[in-house]
């Protein structure tokens, strides 16, 4: 009954200003209902680093709370558009991390304990600046389950569009008005990572390029939100704590915590849907980041995103599914110039063919333990996907794409011209067409 | 009849074995348990480091009831992060 109410009262636009305790929960309230063809609209926190040093947090990310899409049931996919993302914070701390014993129950994104009083989740209170400034509201301790190895803070211009990384004396300026420079949202919960100070680089200049670290549906089963992908929701098997999860219990996820820079404003990620109403979340805005976020972490901001968002009946999908900017496409995915396609032609002609194969860029995720696990997942998924075999898809990698890193240990995009039959077998054509201008 | 599976193990584990892969000559009907076990009598620098592995094939963590069935496996410490 609940499900038919939603759907008679769904809205064309949803605002999202409240977040999760680290926790997708699909048996938790969602927002909304949106409806198939409406926009969401969120005012993000940033992930990774304040959550970390946030004992009351129990998922590594603070995201927003998903968002039920009318119409859609498990077995169906929602097609996010990303229209907008914008960086509302003013500076970010972040680094290499090292873990501190004594300050966590086996995993310190998720289950963080006091050392002194043993406190699981303790409610903790900032005092002063610096590493040791999140403190137990019970005994005072300092609780620090993570402390920089190699940090950084840095301020960015008015634009949004370049940063540098700062010295002791301005990193430790923002760090005293914390939250303002983090354009903290209002109803966020987590301790501001720029109170650490952290600043072991220098007067460094980068580019801004932001992107969502987590977009995606809420997961089948309960689980802290930084775990929901292959790679980190490994460490929940068998973990010592009450999120701990089984093998088979791990394959409800649904991949929202991708690291993929390429998710980002102009591109379009299809998702599987495993809860009615898929629960569209977000978070864990980056302003920038490499391939492979290879630190671990990157730059965590606030952020506003718009997203329209479109469930597609029946079209089941292991995981996400990207068709990202024609500018980050790996560049033999780009599909041919007129002038490419009239040698090829030429060419095909020269040797009996009677003409080339039509086909478009796609990009599928692959999420496991290791890079060569998610690599494997990611060719798996994309054989089932296009109704091809591994080895032809394997193929097409190589000649016609190839394996990016979206995270170091476990995400993987595979990326290759695909078909243009193929994609319209699958139903993914139009987004082909829509992206690339194809078919 | 034994089985012959190739074991991929994770960076800690290549430190202590100076390898990437190790291969194992096992009965059929192997567990992950009885998977670490037999790493651990073929290969016994292993062996404390083997509690909190993860069995992966085909990209996939096995259950620890489930019959080791592939070729290849890997042998992994699980990764958090943000």
């Amino acid at each position: 009954m609940a499900v038919e109410t939603k759907k008679l009262s769904a809205s064309r636009n949803v605002v999202v200003s409240s977040y999760t305790n680290g926790l997708l929960d699909p048996e938790a309230p969602m927002l909304g209902p949106v409806e198939s063809g409406g926009t969401i609209l969120a005012n993000t926190a940033p992930g990774c680093w304040g959550p970390m040093i946030t004992p009351r947090l129990r998922g590594g990310h603070e995201v927003t709370q998903p968002v039920y899409v009318a119409g859609a049931e498990p077995g169906d996919a929602v097609a996010i558009r990303i229209r907008d993302i914008t960086v509302t914070s003013w500076a970010s701390s972040s680094g290499h991390d090292k873990w501190s014993e004594g300050h966590f129950l086996g995993d310190p994104y998720v289950a963080k304990r006091c050392p002194n009083c043993a406190t699981l989740y303790p409610e903790t209170h900032v005092e002063g600046i610096g590493q040791e400034a999140v403190r137990c509201d019970t005994c005072g301790a300092s609780v620090h389950p993570f402390q920089f190895a190699h940090g950084y803070t840095a301020a960015f211009d008015e634009g949004r569009t370049v940063g540098v990384t700062l010295d002791k004396a301005g990193a430790e300026r923002i760090a005293l008005q914390a939250e303002h420079y983090a354009a903290l949202p209002d109803g966020s919960r987590q301790h501001p990572i720029l109170t650490f100070a952290p600043h072991d680089l220098v007067g460094v200049a980068v580019r801004l390029r932001p992107f969502l670290g987590q977009l995606g549906t809420t997961p089948g089963l309960r689980m802290p939100d930084s775990h929901n992908a292959g790679d980190f929701g490994s460490f929940l098997v068998g973990a010592p704590h009450e999120y701990a999860m089984t093998a088979e219990q791990l394959e409800h996820r649904t991949d929202g915590h991708m690291d993929i820079d390429a998710v980002r404003a102009g591109s379009i990620l299809l998702c599987p849907v495993k809860v009615a109403g898929a629960g569209v979340y977000m978070g864990d805005m980056h302003a920038l980041q490499g391939d492979g976020e290879i630190a671990g972490h990157t730059m965590d901001v606030s952020g506003t995103v718009t997203l329209q968002v479109e469930v597609l009946k029946g079209r089941t999908l292991e995981g996400p599914v990207l068709f990202p900017l024609y500018e980050d496409l790996p560049p033999l995915a780009r599909p041919l110039t007129e002038l490419e396609k009239a040698k090829a032609r030429q060419v095909a002609r020269q040797w009996g063919l009677q003409d080339i194969e039509e086909s478009a860029p796609i990009s599928v995720i692959g999420t496991g333990p290791d890079l060569n696990s998610a690599t494997t997942v990611g060719l798996n998924r994309a054989a089932r996907l296009l109704g091809m075999t591994v080895p032809e898809v394997l193929n097409r990698a190589t000649i016609t794409g190839g394996i990016e890193i979206g995270r170091n240990p476990g995400v993987v995009q595979v990326t290759f011209l695909a078909p243009l039959a193929s994609l319209e077998k699958a139903g993914l054509l139009l987004f082909a067409r829509e992206q690339y201008g194809i078919g | 009849m034994l089985q012959t599976v190739r074991v991929r193990v994770g960076p800690t584990l290549q430190q202590a074995v100076g390898r990437v892969y190790v291969t194992l000559e096992v009965s059929p009907g192997l567990t992950p348990k009885g998977l670490r076990s037999a790493v651990a009598q073929q290969y016994p620098e292993l062996a404390l480091l083997l509690g909190s592995t993860l069995v992966v094939a085909e990209g996939r963590v096995l259950g620890e009831t489930e019959v080791v069935t592939q070729d290849e496996v890997a042998l992994l410490h699980p990764v958090a992060g943000g």
